[in-house]
C-alpha cells in the first residue's frame, strides 16, 4: 500500500472522508457510506488508513459466529442493530455470492449448567428451540440448552470481499500509522471516521475500552457441521469451551482476559481450549490443529457510535466513532455501519452538500 | 479338549488354529466340523460387512469369510450418501397396506402354488405375493440403526467410521399426507419448519427440520473391514456365479449380494434403481436439504457435498449421463444457489437394489443330498444406511437358528 500525501484543503462539493482501521467495521463502514452516499453527492472521496489489513486484523481472528450476548445490551440501539445486520446477510445468502462472503447457515447448541431466560435474540435467528433430553445427552456436563440456526461470517472471507468491493468503487487503501486525529484532519479530511477497534485508545484516550484478549485454535474437522457454544456464569462469557466450524476450518475457543495485551500464544491457554473443547466433542482428539492465534476483543460497555467535532486550525473537521463491539464485532457491523452512515448524512445536511441526483432535476 | 463340560470329537487335538485368529481353521478331515461354524458372507457393501461384523457377536465359535467381486470403494454402498432418512418401504402408511399375512395362510393351508408363466419352476409365494415390510418393522431396524450410529458419532471413532451430526431440512412443494413420519422421533429434534425458514425455500409450502446422522460409505466400510478383520473374519476377492460353490467348504452362506441375487437366489423381484448424483466441493454448506419427493438432495459429507438424484426403474447403466449430470446440478442450485460456485463436480451411478421388500429369510438349499443352509439379507433399496444395522442383527439371529441348527443332532431345518 502507498502512503498518501497530505492533501490541501479544498472545498467544492468535494467529501473527503478517511476511515480509520480496517477490520470489519471501518471496511464495512466505508462501503455503506459510499455507496449511500456516492450518487447524491458532487464528489465523494473515501479513504481507508489501517496499519493493519486483513489477515492481520481482530476480525480475522473471529470465529464469526452471529450471535450477541445472552443478557439485554445496556444500549438498547445495539439489539436493534444486531437484528439490522442479521437480516442484511441472511437477505445475501440466497445469491451465489454468500461463500464469496464467506457466508453461511449453521445450527448448533448453546449449552448450560442450568434452566436459564430466553435471548432477546431468540426470534432473530432461525428455528429457535430447547434442547430435547436426547439432545442433552451428547453433553454430559450440560443440563440445559438450545438449538437454533445462525449464521457464520468469516472474518477473513469477508474482508477481503469487503476490500474488493471498495476496490470497484475506487476507494483508496493506504498502509499506515496514523499517530493522530490531528494528523488526518489536517491532512485535508472533511470527516474521520474512528473504526480503530480496541487500539482506539491511542488516539484518544478512551478508561471504558479494554482488551478482552482471546486465544484460538483452528483445527481440521470437516465432520463438524454444529457450532457447540458452552456457558458458565461463574467463569464469564467467552471463558466457557467453544466450537464454531467456519467454511474449512473449525475454530476452538474459550479465552477472555479483561486487560491483557499480550500477543503472543499461551501454552496454557493452549491446553484450556484443547482439553476444554475435546471433553465437550471427544471426535476433535483427531483433528488436526491448523493454525493458533491470539486476538482482543475490543471491549466496552457499550459501542461507542457517535459524532464529536474537532477543531484544528481554522477548520472544522467531523469524526464519527465507530469502535468497541466486544465479541460481537461482526454480529453487529451492519446495524452500526448503518447509524454510522446516518450520522454522515447529518453532516452532509448541516454542510448543505446534499444534492439530489441529476435524473430529478 | 472340553467344551462346555463335553469331550467332543477334536478331543484328538488335531485341528489347527491360525495364530492369532482362535476362529479361523484350516480343515481338517479326522475331524467334525460342527463347533466352529463356517460362514461365507456373499457380498461386501454395507450389508455383508455389517452382517459380517454382528455373526461373531451372536454365533458362539464361528469363522466369517465375506467373498465378493467387489470391495470398497466400489461397492453401491461407495456412491450413496449415507444419509438417515428412511424412505416409505411398501408397508409403511404411504403404501396402500396388503392383506400379507391372510392370502399366505391361505395360499400354505390351500397347497396352492403360484407358477411363473411359461415356466416350470414355482414361484415363491413369499418373494411374490406379501414381500411388505411392516412399518413397526421399519421403524425397529432405524432405531437400531440410528442408536447404533449415535453412539459411534459421539465416540472418539467418529472420525475414523465416517459418522457424524448433521441437521437440515425436508421440504415440501405441497402438503404431504403424512407431516409427521414413522420415525420423527428416532431422529433428534424433529419439529414443522417456521414461516421464516421457510422463506428460504420459496416454492415450497412445508417443511420439517431435524437431526440426523450421516454414515459415509468410502469411511464406514473400510472401518467395517477392519472390525470383521479384527475378530478373525477374512476377506476373499472372487466372483461366486452359484451358492453351491461354497458348498461343503461352508456351513452356513449369507447372501448379501443384492442386485447379484437376482441371479445367485433366482429373485426376479430384485431390480435396479439407477441413481446418478454429484459430488462437489462446497464446504460451506452444513445442512441437509431433501426435497420430499426424494429426487432432489443436497447431502454435505466429510469430503464433499453430495447433490441428487434420480430414480431410473429398470436401467443398468452405470455410466453417467451428462444431460443427467446437468439436470440435477440445476434443481439442486435452485434450493441452493450458492451451489453456483461448487467446484471439483464429480459423476456418479449407483443401482439400488430394490424389491417391494427387504429379504430377511431363511432358506435351506436342497439338491441331491446336498444341504446349504443359507440366510438372505438383500433389497434394501434406497434405504439401505438407515435400515443396515437392525437388519444386520436380525440376520445375524437367523445365522444363529441356522448354526444351531447344525449342532443338534438330527437337522431339522424349519423355513
Amino acid at each position: 500500500m502507498s502512503v498518501e500525501p497530505p492533501r490541501t484543503a479544498e472545498r467544492g462539493g468535494t467529501m473527503r472522508v478517511v476511515v480509520i482501521g480496517a477490520g470489519v467495521i471501518g471496511l464495512s463502514t466505508a462501503l455503506c457510506i459510499h455507496d449511500r452516499y456516492q450518487p447524491v453527492l458532487q464528489s465523494l472521496d473515501v479513504r481507508v488508513y489501517a496499519d493493519r489489513f486483513t489477515p492481520l486484523t481482530n476480525t480475522d481472528v473471529a470465529a464469526g459466529l452471529w450471535q450477541p450476548y445472552l443478557s439485554n445490551p445496556s444500549n438498547p440501539q445495539e439489539t436493534h442493530w444486531n437484528q439490522q445486520t442479521f437480516d442484511y446477510l441472511l437477505s445475501h445468502l440466497h445469491s451465489p455470492n454468500a461463500a464469496d462472503m464467506g457466508l453461511a447457515l449453521i445450527s448448533g447448541y448453546n449449552l448450560f449448567h442450568e434452566a436459564v431466560p430466553d435471548p432477546s435474540w431468540k426470534d432473530i435467528v432461525l428455528g429457535f428451540r430447547k434442547l430435547t433430553p436426547r439432545e442433552l445427552d451428547m453433553f454430559p456436563d450440560y443440563s440445559y440448552g438450545w438449538f437454533n440456526t445462525s449464521l457464520i461470517l468469516e472474518g477473513k472471507r469477508y474482508l477481503q470481499w469487503l476490500t474488493e468491493r471498495l476496490t470497484e468503487r475506487g476507494v483508496k487503501f493506504s498502509q499506515r500509522k496514523v499517530e493522530s486525529l490531528e494528523e488526518v484532519a489536517r491532512g485535508g479530511a472533511d470527516v474521520i471516521i474512528n473504526c480503530t477497534g480496541v487500539r482506539a485508545g491511542e488516539l484518544q484516550p478512551d478508561p471504558m475500552l479494554q482488551p478482552g484478549r482471546g486465544q484460538i485454535i483452528k483445527v481440521d474437522a470437516p465432520w463438524m457441521k454444529h457450532f457447540i457454544v458452552t456457558h458458565d456464569p461463574e467463569r464469564g462469557i467467552y471463558r466457557s469451551p467453544y466450537i464454531i466450524p467456519g467454511i474449512r476450518e473449525v475454530t476452538l475457543g474459550g479465552i477472555f482476559q479483561l486487560g491483557n495485551w499480550s500477543e503472543v500464544n499461551n501454552i496454557q491457554d493452549h491446553k484450556s481450549i484443547w482439553e476444554g473443547c475435546c471433553r465437550l466433542e471427544p471426535t476433535l482428539k483427531k483433528a488436526e490443529i491448523v493454525s493458533e492465534c491470539t486476538g482482543f476483543r475490543p471491549v466496552r460497555p457499550q459501542v461507542r457510535l457517535e459524532r464529536e467535532r474537532l477543531r484544528f486550525g481554522p477548520s472544522n473537521t467531523e469524526l464519527i466513532h465507530n469502535y468497541g463491539h466486544g465479541g460481537y464485532g461482526l454480529t453487529i457491523h451492519w446495524g452500526c455501519a448503518l447509524e454510522a452512515a446516518k450520522l454522515f448524512g447529518e453532516v452532509l445536511e448541516e454542510r448543505k452538500l446534499l444534492r439530489m441526483p441529476p435524473s430529478h432535476l | 479338549m472340553e467344551q462346555n463340560g463335553e469331550v467332543t470329537k477334536r478331543s484328538r487335538g488335531c485341528c489347527l488354529n491360525w495364530p492369532g485368529s482362535p476362529q479361523a481353521y484350516a480343515f481338517c478331515f479326522h475331524c467334525s466340523p460342527m463347533d466352529t461354524v463356517r460362514i461365507a458372507v456373499v457380498g461386501a457393501g454395507l450389508m455383508g460387512l455389517s452382517t459380517a461384523v454382528c455373526i461373531p457377536t451372536l454365533v458362539p465359535r464361528c469363522s466369517v469369510t465375506v467373498i465378493a467381486d467387489k470391495f470398497t470403494p466400489d461397492t453401491t454402498s461407495d456412491v450413496a450418501a449415507g444419509i438417515l432418512i428412511p424412505h416409505a418401504y411398501p408397508g409403511s402408511p404411504s403404501f396402500a397396506p396388503g392383506p400379507c399375512e391372510a392370502i399366505r395362510g391361505l395360499a400354505d393351508s390351500h397347497g396352492i402354488i403360484f407358477k411363473e408363466a411359461g415356466s416350470s419352476r414355482p414361484l415363491r409365494p413369499e418373494l411374490t405375493l406379501c414381500p411388505d415390510t411392516p412399518v413397526h418393522k421399519q421403524k425397529q431396524w432405524f432405531r437400531e440403526t440410528f442408536d447404533h450410529l449415535f453412539s459411534i458419532a459421539n465416540s472418539a471413532e467418529a472420525g475414523d467410521a465416517g459418522v457424524y451430526l448433521v441437521s437440515g431440512w425436508q421440504i415440501f412443494r405441497s402438503m404431504p399426507t403424512e407431516e409427521v413420519p414413522f420415525w420423527a422421533d428416532v431422529v433428534l429434534g424433529f419439529r414443522k419448519m417456521t414461516e421464516a425458514e421457510l422463506k428460504k425455500f420459496p416454492q415450497h409450502v412445508f417443511g420439517q427440520a431435524f437431526t440426523t446422522l450421516k454414515c459415509e460409505g468410502p469411511v464406514y466400510l473400510p472401518w467395517l473391514e477392519k472390525r470383521v478383520k479384527r475378530s478373525g473374519g477374512l476377506m476373499v476377492p472372487q466372483r461366486i456365479e452359484d451358492l453351491w460353490e461354497l458348498h461343503p467348504s461352508f456351513d452356513i452362506v449369507v447372501n448379501c449380494s443384492g442386485l447379484g441375487s437376482r441371479q445367485l437366489a433366482g429373485d426376479s423381484t430384485i431390480f435396479p434403481v439407477r441413481g446418478q448424483v454429484l459430488k462437489v466441493q462446497a464446504p460451506w454448506l452444513k445442512h441437509f436439504i431433501r426435497d420430499g419427493s426424494g429426487l432432489t438432495y443436497i447431502y454435505p459429507g466429510t469430503s464433499n457435498v453430495t447433490l441428487g438424484g434420480t430414480r431410473q426403474k429398470g436401467d443398468w447403466n452405470l455410466s453417467p449421463d451428462a444431460e443427467i449430470s446437468r439436470d440435477i446440478f440445476s434443481r439442486c442450485c435452485a434450493l441452493e444457489p450458492s451451489l453456483h460456485r461448487a467446484c471439483d463436480i464429480r459423476e456418479k451411478v449407483g443401482l439400488r437394489p430394490s424389491r417391494p421388500g427387504i429379504r430377511l429369510q431363511k432358506e435351506l438349499l436342497a439338491q441331491d443330498s446336498r444341504r446349504l443352509p443359507v440366510v438372505h439379507h438383500y433389497g434394501h433399496g434406497s434405504g439401505g444406511f438407515s435400515m443396515h444395522w437392525g437388519t444386520a442383527l436380525e440376520a445375524a439371529r437367523l445365522v444363529n437358528e441356522c448354526a444351531q441348527a447344525l449342532g443338534s443332532p438330527a437337522p431339522k431345518s424349519k423355513l
